[in-house]
């Protein structure tokens, strides 16, 4: 390059230096975790944070995951990704069309009703939470997680979805009501197929919403079989604290599933999370 | 045959209260469905959000468990007076408000100069690798960054005070220094949320028409003037609404963040102590309820009534941008 290019693109270089700087930034919390994962205690405390392990230690991942019970709380927050995620995403469907499609004068209120649910603070609701779970004899274990985990998702699903039903013509549902569809019909052989890309999209971010829930599980939940990850993560630390290493093999367990969706279905995820902030 | 239909169909019936069924029946053949679609939601939503609100009588009560919620004696607004004079009701707001303006700062300062910058950057893939490096933290749990601000800043082997050994500087007791933390928590929040940011300004910017920066750069526009001529003032309805969605949310904190980085530590409260994590503790560690509830209603009214009136103010100046 000679010095005349060079002079001219050097603030093109600084915004490259910057903007590499940034993302090591950015990057190096998960290079401590994914080095630290793997090697030895003795390693670490020798050799620091950043060094190249002087020995492959995969016994970290085995041992987080049974001695540290990962295995069970992964196990839990699957279940509750593929239940209680489905369930809520079709209640909200359902509302959602009702309010899309009902000519009806409360209409409008009933929508602020269930917008106003997103005003409402977690940690007001979540003492009553738990005394109800109690009386119905279900608290401490993972079904009293699904009244909570589905109201806590119904507001900005109903929003998304009662924006997308809108868009889809009424002409389809007159059509289809014609040849003696009902209106459950209706919903469930046009409406919900139709609305696939958008019912794949609240998929994931509840599900990754579900999977990072702590605060709601923290209080709910006491049994140790029945933790999802977040709080199994927390709990493990209090038995791991000084064993960094397996803390890391288990936090590394904990962030692939959603490194996996993140890669490979960042699309839908970026297009619904900025669906609220962007004007298509 | 429907005979609700049939029903309908014929003249409106000959007394007021035929007329009337026949209305609420028609009525109901044609919306009962639907209302029963909604019902399943509706219901969850009444049961575990506004339900349990009466319970916010406890803020202008003496609770004694013995007596239960509604059995407790009537203090009027005692519990406020408390939260009030003792300094506590203003150690909280101000530590709310003041590190969730550092919050909105540096998020919109950083994503913005980011967002830019990026755009200059004309390889498409560099681009989408790098705001995908950068959204990434969005999606770890809050638990984890706790583990991060740990790691580093932990007194005997924390990384930044190796670092700082390393250097032959003396090394800081992070934990014991209430002052540091705000910043602190400042630079963990915007590590978590700037790719958020970063990529709903860049599709604002990516969205311009390039005729006009073709049109400046034929009249000389340098880089600069390009940026603040064109850039920041065609994205500015974005800037303003996300930021007053944010300050709408200003009196709520983001418990997550404040549990897992602060971790209740005693001597980190006096700056960190947020008006969520006040109501929290009071409820679990503390058992105090009634200032929960009092802390609870107080936040819960103010920053209600600042959610609309951001609102009002997004719906005044873009109707399509406001939630309700």
């Amino acid at each position: 390059m000679t010095l005349t290019k060079l002079r001219r693109s050097w603030p093109m270089l600084l915004i490259w230096l910057a903007l590499l700087a940034m993302a090591i930034v950015w990057l190096v919390p998960f290079v401590i975790i994914a080095l630290t994962s793997v090697r030895s205690m003795n390693d670490l405390i020798s050799n620091g944070v950043f060094a190249w392990p002087t020995r492959w230690v995969p016994e970290n991942f085995a041992r987080a995951w049974s001695l540290g019970n990962f295995s069970v709380y992964f196990g839990n927050s699957l279940i509750l990704i593929f239940t209680k995620v489905p369930l809520g995403i079709l209640i909200a469907s359902l509302a959602a069309y009702a309010l899309a499609k009902m000519r009806f004068r409360l209409n409008g209120p009933i929508f602020v009703l269930f917008l106003v649910g997103l005003a409402i603070p977690v940690q007001v609701t979540l003492m009553p939470q738990l005394v109800m779970m109690k009386q119905l004899g279900i608290a401490g274990s993972l079904p009293a997680l699904y009244p909570a985990y589905v109201v806590f998702g119904l507001p900005f699903q109903i929003f998304v979805m009662r924006g997308f039903f809108r868009t889809l013509p009424n002409e389809l549902i007159e059509a289809a009501r014609l040849d003696g569809c009902s209106e459950l019909g209706v919903f469930w052989r046009i409406m919900l197929p139709l609305s696939v890309p958008a019912l794949i999209t609240l998929f994931i971010i509840d599900a990754l919403a579900t999977w990072n829930e702590l605060l709601i599980a923290l209080v709910l939940i006491s049994a140790d079989t029945s933790l999802t990850v977040p709080v199994g993560l927390l709990r493990f630390q209090g038995q791991w604290s000084s064993r960094y290493t397996e803390l890391m093999a288990g936090v590394m367990i904990s962030i692939l599933p959603i490194l996996f969706i993140y890669v490979f279905l960042q699309r839908y995820l970026v297009s619904g999370l900025t669906a609220g902030a962007l004007k298509e | 045959v429907n005979l609700n239909k049939i029903h309908s169909a014929l003249p409106l019936g000959d007394t007021p209260q035929q007329s009337l069924s026949s209305a609420v029946r028609r009525w109901l053949s044609q919306n009962g469905t639907l209302l029963l679609m909604a019902l399943p939601g509706m219901l969850v939503l009444f049961t575990f959000s506004y339900l349990p609100l009466p319970g916010i009588v406890l803020a202008f009560k003496d609770y004694k468990a013995a007596q239960g919620i509604f059995g407790s004696e009537w203090v009027g607004f005692n519990n406020f007076t408390y939260l009030f004079s003792t300094g506590i009701a203003w150690r909280i707001i101000r530590n709310t408000l003041f590190i969730n303006s550092l919050f909105i700062v540096a998020n919109l300062l950083m994503s913005l100069s980011v967002a830019v910058l990026l755009h200059e950057v004309y390889d498409h893939f560099v681009s989408r690798i790098y705001q995908a490096v950068l959204f990434f933290p969005y999606f770890v749990s809050f638990v984890i960054v706790g583990y991060f601000t740990f790691i580093l800043f932990s007194t005997e082997g924390g990384f930044i005070n190796n670092s700082l050994q390393g250097l032959g500087l003396a090394p800081m007791r992070w934990f014991t220094e209430p002052s540091y933390w705000p910043v602190i928590l400042m630079g963990v929040n915007l590590w978590h949320s700037l790719g958020y940011f970063t990529i709903i300004y860049l599709a604002g910017i990516i969205g311009i028409n390039p005729e006009y920066y073709e049109a400046a750069r034929i009249d000389g526009a340098n880089k600069w003037a390009e940026i603040t001529r064109i850039t920041l003032p065609l994205i500015r309805p974005l800037i303003i609404i996300n930021v007053l969605l944010a300050i709408g949310r200003i009196f709520f904190a983001n418990l997550d963040l404040f549990i897992n980085v602060i971790r209740d530590q005693g001597s980190l409260l006096s700056t960190s102590d947020v008006i969520d994590t006040y109501v929290l503790r009071s409820l679990t560690t503390l058992g105090n309820f009634n200032m929960a509830s009092a802390a609870g209603l107080f936040q819960a009214l103010v920053g209600f009534g600042l959610v609309v009136l951001s609102n009002w103010i997004v719906r005044r100046s873009d109707a399509d941008q406001a939630l309700f």
